[in-house]
């Protein structure tokens, strides 16, 4: 899912947005420059965040499994994408989450695989109803 | 202190981190605004 592409959706929601890596500055620096991605990129090397989060390790089934083979392809040539080999730990997963106003979480979604993400439409309504729960009893 | 697991209805974990390119990014400072937070997967 390349989130950039629907920048002018989120951007109307008013929120605020930003992806965390936990690789080395020069490759967060690199995929700033290679990928069109407008928002902070966060460095969390030790994964403090990730953990205080609950990201989860995947297994090599998760991760690796042929049922993942398709959509790896469809990935890759959706994106035209550079294939090469990872620079860290490929079983990190990853996720989504929306905050409300009020510092309140009303979106958690933990990767159970590398493809397992929210759609569009469920990340912009959590970010509306996110919005919305500040500026009314909850 | 324990923090409280990252669940809907709960605070959310505070983030301090340092930027790409520069400069921190705190999620306090967000305080007032909706905020979507993407935890990437190696970068590859």
């Amino acid at each position: 899912m390349q989130l950039q592409e629907h920048r002018s959706e989120f951007e109307a929601t008013g929120a605020e947005i930003a992806a965390l890596t936990f690789e080395a500055p020069r490759f967060a620096e690199r995929y700033l420059e290679e990928t069109a991605w407008p928002w902070p990129l966060l460095v969390d090397q030790d994964r403090r965040a990730y953990r205080d989060y609950g990201l989860i390790q995947g297994s090599r089934w998760a991760v690796l499994g042929p049922h993942l083979w398709p959509g790896y392809l469809k990935l890759i040539f959706s994106r035209a994408a550079k294939v090469e080999k990872p620079h860290d730990d490929i079983y990190q997963l990853g996720g989504n989450f929306v905050i409300d106003t009020e510092g309140r979480i009303v979106l958690a979604h933990r990767s159970r695989s590398p493809l397992d993400r929210p759609s569009v439409d469920v990340l912009l309504e959590a970010l509306e109803q996110a919005g919305e729960s500040g500026t009314g009893e909850k | 202190m324990k923090q409280q697991p990252a669940e809907v209805g709960r605070p959310a974990p505070d983030i301090d981190l340092p930027r790409a390119g520069g400069g921190r990014w705190r999620l306090a400072d967000h305080r007032g605004r909706p905020v979507m937070l993407v935890f990437h997967r190696h970068l590859a």
